[in-house]
């Protein structure tokens, strides 16, 4: 679809693009700073604290736990969520409408509400501070993201092209296999990067599970900065923009690239 | 011979169509909550037959093919093939070719992998899967294609991928939606021949669905004309031309002239103050409706002598050129007009606008119906 913006339009746009950015562009700055504290602008420059990063232990075992966790989290996201949707998508059942409302009611629940529920629940079966209990908590959140995707995904997959691979003989295995899988793959993809992302960016659920024996990035550089007042985190920031940036660009990538090879 | 026992006679009639008969459809209903898409459908396909589906749109030709293939349930009655219940197997393992009326191909695959694809799910080997392919793809003129996606088709490219799809498995039983409808007229003339002739061949049973009545009449063994879900008629071509069983089924194949009249015995009815002959089919006594197809009403100069045909004198108010034929309208002394067609050509004596003339039709060329046609 072709449009010409008109010009008002495109100076709101601009301006919601610099309002929406600035904070992050402001964290590039900020992480070569020579000061011991955060101020803009900085009032000299080094690399000092990207060179302090790796030093820092329990942020760096706090972004191995995170990516872990992650990492665990997307891959039970899909094995539950592929499935969860192919069924909603595409079995007649009772209550599947019900059901699905279940499975993304917590997209419209404030973490807060979240977090404090898991608390309860965990805390009497020991689940707190735990690896297992991070994933539970994680997984709350991530599984309806994935859900939403990945049916949306299938219901935009033509019912017709699955019934003509039965008609041709394929099991009811193989259909899923050789046509409806490789079809979802844009699905998939975007449904692992949301989830992967969300998992990585939790604070809020992860401030109620973790505890002194496990702990997770985001919480501990929450608890940097409301400790100290130095740039590292900055330093670590611009990483994590990083990171982000690149699991986006993948998924472009792939999912231009299979519209490019078969979808369409 | 009227000694011989009845029973066994039945006996012998109905163990006789059971082996004939290839794919059966009993009393086949299909309810879409208070919608009844397909109704009371029986029809007997015998094996090896080729027999069209014809019917507007909407009247259930689609949801019929889908019951076959076991992609849609029937609310009731029963799917028979050589005699046996098939409705309680899958889709997949009813061996039958389907080429949907929306082609659904394969987007991630390639028109060869797509073709492959039904061979492949047959377990045959690599080479004979490359050669069965090509060969199928020969047929439909996609060869130098095959390499490319779907969504790099044309609809007509991708219609015959889908009917080489299902042509190149060899199933026992064809089932075609319209598979002919995006066509040009050349192409649609040759296709017609190949799926004729292939079909001919490995006498496949085959289930042809098109509202295209002259693909219907014209590579068809039998035709079921369907309206609103309900089988209106079954029979041969010239059958279904010649003898359409309701009104419905006239106008559908063709077009046709429709008279307002009153039955007066089995082969006469009067139209105004003027009697004539009829096929004799309706004995109806009272309001009828006479339907007369205008190729097959023949223009004559007043005063040529009588025959033993039905004849009607009018006034030529219209006179269309259409290539092939020629389409007069006439109209009769009493406010009727009937539409004649005739076949252009030097030979041929053409009428003008406004001339007096007499139309002459055979009696059998007469089809009566009751009046509320
Ligand atoms: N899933 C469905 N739910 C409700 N009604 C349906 C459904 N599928 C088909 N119908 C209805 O059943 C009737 C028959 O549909 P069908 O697709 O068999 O028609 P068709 O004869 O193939 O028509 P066409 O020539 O337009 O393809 C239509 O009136 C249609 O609206
Ligand atoms: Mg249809």
């Amino acid at each position: 679809m072709e449009q010409k913006n008109s010009l008002p339009f495109t100076i709101v746009v601009a301006l919601l693009f610099v309002f929406l950015l600035a904070p992050v562009l402001l964290v590039f700055p900020m992480s070569f700073s020579g000061d011991n504290f955060m101020s803009f602008p900085p009032s000299s420059w080094s690399t000092k604290w990207y060179a302090a990063l790796p030093g820092n232990t329990v942020l760096i075992g706090a972004l191995w736990t995170s990516l872990g966790l992650a990492v665990v989290v997307t891959t039970l996201s899909l094995l539950i969520a592929i499935p969860a949707a192919y069924a909603i998508a595409r079995i007649e059942f009772f209550g599947r409408e019900t059901l699905f409302a279940l499975f993304t009611a917590p997209l419209l629940l404030p973490s807060i509400v979240l977090g404090l529920a898991i608390l309860i629940v965990f805390v009497g079966i020991g689940l707190i501070s735990t690896f297992p209990g991070l994933v539970l908590a994680h997984l709350v959140v991530t599984l309806p993201y994935a859900l939403r995707v990945l049916a949306t995904a299938l219901s935009t997959l033509p019912h017709q092209v699955e019934e003509a691979a039965s008609s041709l003989g394929a099991t009811p295995l193989t259909v899923f296999r050789r046509v409806t899988l490789p079809l979802m793959t844009p699905g998939i993809v975007a449904a692992a990067a949301l989830a992967f992302l969300v998992s990585f960016d939790e604070v809020v659920i992860s401030l109620f599970v973790v505890g002194p024996r496990i702990t997770t990035l985001p919480v501990e550089l929450y608890r940097y900065v409301d400790t100290r007042a130095d740039p590292l985190v900055a330093a670590a920031s611009v990483f994590l923009i990083l990171g982000t940036v690149a699991v986006v660009l993948i998924v472009e990538r792939t999912m231009g690239l299979n519209k490019a090879v078969g979808k369409g | 011979m009227l000694a011989e026992n009845p029973i066994h006679i039945a006996n012998a009639e109905a163990s006789d169509a059971r082996s004939e008969a290839h794919l059966q459809l009993t009393h086949l209903e299909k309810r879409y909550g208070d919608f009844l898409a397909v109704e009371d459908l029986s029809v007997s396909v015998r094996r090896g037959e080729l027999i069209a589906l014809l019917g507007p749109s909407g009247c259930g030709k689609t949801t019929t093919l889908r019951m076959i293939a076991g992609l849609a349930s029937a609310t009731s009655g029963a799917i028979r093939v050589d005699g046996r219940e098939i409705q309680t197997l899958p889709a997949h393992a009813r061996d039958m070719g389907l080429v949907f009326q929306s082609y659904a191909l394969f987007p991630h695959m390639t028109v060869e992998r797509n073709v492959a694809f039904g061979l492949e799910m047959r377990r045959n080997s690599k080479d004979q899967i490359a050669g069965r392919v090509a060969k199928a793809l020969e047929l439909v003129q996609l060869g130098h294609l095959a390499q490319r996606r779907p969504r790099e088709l044309s609809g007509g490219q991708q219609q015959r991928v889908a009917l080489a799809r299902a042509l190149v498995i060899e199933p026992s039983i064809l089932l075609l939606d319209e598979p002919l409808s995006n066509l040009d007229a050349k192409l649609r003339d040759q296709m017609r021949v190949e799926i004729r002739d292939i079909q001919q061949r490995l006498g496949i049973t085959t289930v042809f669905v098109t509202h295209d009545q002259v693909e219907a009449l014209s590579m068809c063994d039998r035709i079921a004309v369907m309206d609103k879900g309900r089988l209106a008629q079954i029979g041969t071509p010239q059958d279904i031309y010649e003898r359409p069983a309701t009104p419905f089924v006239a106008e559908f194949v063709g077009r046709i002239n429709k008279l307002p009249g009153r039955g007066t015995s089995a082969n006469e009815i009067t139209v105004g103050d003027r009697r004539f002959g009829t096929a004799g089919k309706g004995a109806a006594n009272g309001a009828v409706t006479a339907m007369i197809r205008p190729h097959r009403i023949e223009i004559v100069p007043r005063g040529t002598p009588a025959d033993n045909r039905n004849a009607a004198e009018g006034v030529i108010t219209r006179a269309t050129y259409v290539g092939d034929i020629l389409e007069y309208m006439v109209a009769l002394e009493g406010g009727v007009t009937l539409a004649v067609e005739t076949a252009t050509g030097g030979h041929r004596r053409n009428f003008a606008l406004g001339d007096e003339v007499e139309l002459r039709w055979a009696h059998e060329d007469t089809l009566v119906f009751g009046a509320d046609a």
